[in-house]
């Protein structure tokens, strides 16, 4: 099963917000769809859902429209919570899961199981509007994947969560990957969508900047995050050749090198002395790649 | 279960499980039961309530004081001393009031009633009417009728008949027809004025606090937006029977049970005079009142962004509830206005005041049909409207003029 986008457009009269997106998210993979506010995130979602029609283009399921795919086999967590607030935890997901057509006995050993999971069995009797902002988002988690759904829209999912929660948000969203979900998925925080995601779609202003593999978009850059930690001085590292800029770190040195090539005669500079403590060569993180193509806005 | 039913099931049973539903059901039972029990209550204020007492300053020299009758309200005691003496009672509040009786020249019997303070309204009108009968009794005295004589002017019941003379013409209601059903029809237009009002906040917030809260997408994500709507119009409408049932219930057995059943028969007898045409009439009336409401509540629920416009977005409905209301009010006295010809066929305003025209005017029953056929076509279109716009409506988070939003909501919905 795979989910297919093809030149998806969304126009509101004057106001163009999704512009010719294409990307495909296989069986079993966290497809990441990361921009800015307003970039056409939930807009995307919305129409892959069917709740908006697109201007132009095609949503396909397995090579057939996604409206043939039934809804029952949707799982979707919106931005903003979408809970009961008056409604207890239990109650709340076995309504939640009857309307993705589950029957009441499946519904009970699922709730009993992803309670457990998430740490919630002592909260299963009371009322939503009494748990803590991260005790509702694991509710509204288990709201959206109750049911197992074979295509699950996740829209910044870990907001309010601690990193332990997140923890075991991300262990559940890998175990439905495993399990073959299609999984799309969209967060601010990109040190989770670089764990979790193979393939990304970077949109500003509606438009895909990038669509790939995230190291797809590294190698665009390369290596050129530098780390070193020893007897320098930072005037004496933004003289090296290819040096960019240098970022004093606590008790290392960041430096932005202009290429991966001027890697190897700044180690041999750096080195001439003897032993330094550090050198550490990467790629960009996903978050310094995502600013770099948010201000120069080209594909 | 199809979903329809699940999303029925919860809006009702969610809601039916409040504790407002208790709540105001409460009040409004204690209301029923006030008014079954009135006779008791107000008992209990008035047995220890002293009797105003007036002192009669006879100088009509016939003894006009022995016309004046006491009850519970007010004793009358002849004056034992001057008429200056007497003033000063009242001034000290020893007495209530002083009524000095005296002869006109032409043998009319002249009162004037001095007091310390102005007279209510109530006590002011029972005087009145004391002065009024103790008045004729004096002047039947005057002209020296027969004990018979007496009598028959003072129990003249005018004998008056009506009648059509036209060939095909109805023979039309008799005038205690037309009063009972003005009474039922003033209930019926409180009864709708007030569920309606209520349960169009009710309906309004609930898809208010759903969109605000995200969970319509999840729901529509899942099922179409009709089947949303009409499972909450039907679900609150299906709690507005219930209250209603409850309320209808328990008012037939306090009617049953206070006051020795005599509530029973007073019911009984109402009803009995109420035409099945005009029963039937009313329920639908009311009946299709709050489908109407509850539908236009749904929508204008959809269009506001957060729970708390609600009452802002409903104000302009609850103002043409209350101007029907009010027209109706006026049809107790004049059923027959124009203004009342008119509003009984606007949608809006036809089920407060229709039913009063049907029961309480000769006019065609016809009119009661197309007037009822403009409401049912009136809700037709809406939904049809909200078909069109709903899915929208549910989307749009932008501020602005409502029309502005349906105008997005129909962009939308496309």
């Amino acid at each position: 099963m795979t989910l297919t986008i093809e030149h998806l457009t969304k126009r509101f009269q004057d106001f163009l917000a999704v512009d010719d997106l294409n990307f495909v998210a296989e069986q079993g993979e966290i497809f990441g769809l990361i921009g800015q506010n307003g970039a056409g995130k939930t807009t995307t979602f919305r129409m892959i859902l069917n709740l908006l029609a697109p201007s132009s283009g095609i949503i396909k399921w397995a090579d057939a429209s996604v409206h043939t795919l039934d809804r029952d086999m949707i799982g979707y967590l919106p931005e903003e919570r979408g809970l009961y607030p008056k409604m207890p935890v239990e109650e709340q997901l076995m309504f939640f899961g009857r309307l993705r057509g589950c029957s009441k006995a499946v519904l009970k050993a699922q709730i009993d199981d992803w309670l457990e999971r998430f740490r919630l069995s002592d909260k299963r009797r009371a009322l939503t509007e009494t748990l803590s902002k991260g005790n509702q988002q694991k509710v509204q988690l288990i709201t959206s994947l109750i049911h197992k759904p074979h295509l699950l829209i996740l829209d910044e999912p870990f907001s309010g969560l601690d990193p332990v929660n997140a923890g075991l948000l991300k262990d559940a969203i890998v175990s439905l990957k495993n399990q073959g979900t299609v999984i799309i998925f969209s967060s601010h925080r990109m040190d989770h969508v670089e764990e979790l995601c193979d393939h990304i779609c970077l949109l500003k202003n509606g438009k895909s900047l990038f669509t790939g593999a995230i190291v797809d978009l590294k190698k665009q850059y390369g290596k050129i995050n530098l780390t070193v930690r020893g007897p320098f001085a930072e005037t004496e590292l933004l003289k090296l050749p290819g040096v960019i800029s240098v970022l004093k770190d606590k008790d290392m040195y960041r430096l932005l090198l202009s290429a991966e090539d001027d890697a190897r005669p700044i180690f041999q500079t750096l080195t001439k002395d003897g032993f330094i403590e550090r050198f550490s060569l990467d790629y960009l993180s996903l978050e310094e790649l995502f600013k770099r193509k948010v201000a120069s806005g080209h594909a | 279960m199809p979903k329809f039913l699940l999303l029925f099931e919860q809006s009702y049973m969610s809601k039916l499980k409040a504790k407002s539903f208790y709540i105001t059901t409460f009040i409004m039972l204690l209301g029923v039961t006030a008014f079954f029990m009135w006779p008791t209550i107000s008992g209990w204020f008035s047995s220890n309530e002293k009797p105003m007492t007036i002192t009669v300053s006879d100088q009509t020299e016939n003894s006009a004081i022995a016309y004046f009758r006491d009850n519970k309200k007010i004793t009358f005691k002849p004056a034992e001393r001057s008429v200056k003496q007497e003033e000063h009672q009242v001034l000290t509040g020893k007495i209530d009031a002083l009524l000095l009786l005296s002869l006109k020249s032409d043998g009319r019997l002249d009162a004037e009633l001095r007091t310390k303070k102005p007279l209510e309204l109530n006590t002011q009108q029972m005087l009145e009417e004391q002065v009024r009968a103790a008045s004729q009794l004096f002047t039947i005295q005057q002209l020296k009728l027969t004990a018979d004589q007496a009598q028959r002017v003072m129990n003249q019941n005018v004998l008056f008949n009506q009648k059509v003379i036209a060939p095909d013409a109805d023979t039309g209601k008799s005038s205690q027809q037309k009063t009972t059903a003005t009474f039922v029809s003033y209930a019926v237009a409180l009864i709708i004025y007030l569920f309606v009002l209520s349960y169009l906040s009710i309906i309004s917030s609930e898809i208010a606090a759903e969109k605000d809260s995200r969970i319509m997408e999840i729901i529509i994500s899942s099922t179409s937006p009709i089947v949303h709507l009409l499972s909450r119009v039907c679900g609150v409408l299906a709690l507005a029977m219930t209250q209603f049932i409850v309320l209808i219930g328990s008012a037939l057995i306090m009617a049953r049970s206070f006051q020795s059943g005599k509530y029973w028969y007073l019911l009984s007898d109402l009803f009995s005079s109420l035409t099945a045409g005009y029963i039937v009439f009313a329920v639908l009336f009311f009946f299709f009142a709050c489908i109407l409401y509850t539908l236009m509540g749904a929508v204008l629920g959809s269009l506001v962004n957060k729970v708390q416009d609600v009452g802002q977005a409903v104000m302009p409905v609850t103002m043409v509830l209350m101007i029907g209301f009010f027209i109706a009010i006026s049809g107790m006295s004049n059923p027959d206005t124009l203004l009342i010809k008119i509003f009984s066929f606007v949608p809006f305003t036809a089920s407060m005041i229709m039913p009063m025209r049907i029961g309480a005017t000769d006019m065609s029953l016809w009119q009661g049909f197309f007037s009822l056929l403009i409401l049912i076509a009136t809700i037709f279109v809406l939904f049809m409207l909200s078909l069109r716009f709903y899915r929208g409506s549910v989307l749009t988070y932008t501020n602005g003029s409502f029309i502005k939003k349906i105008k997005q909501a129909i962009q939308l919905s496309k």
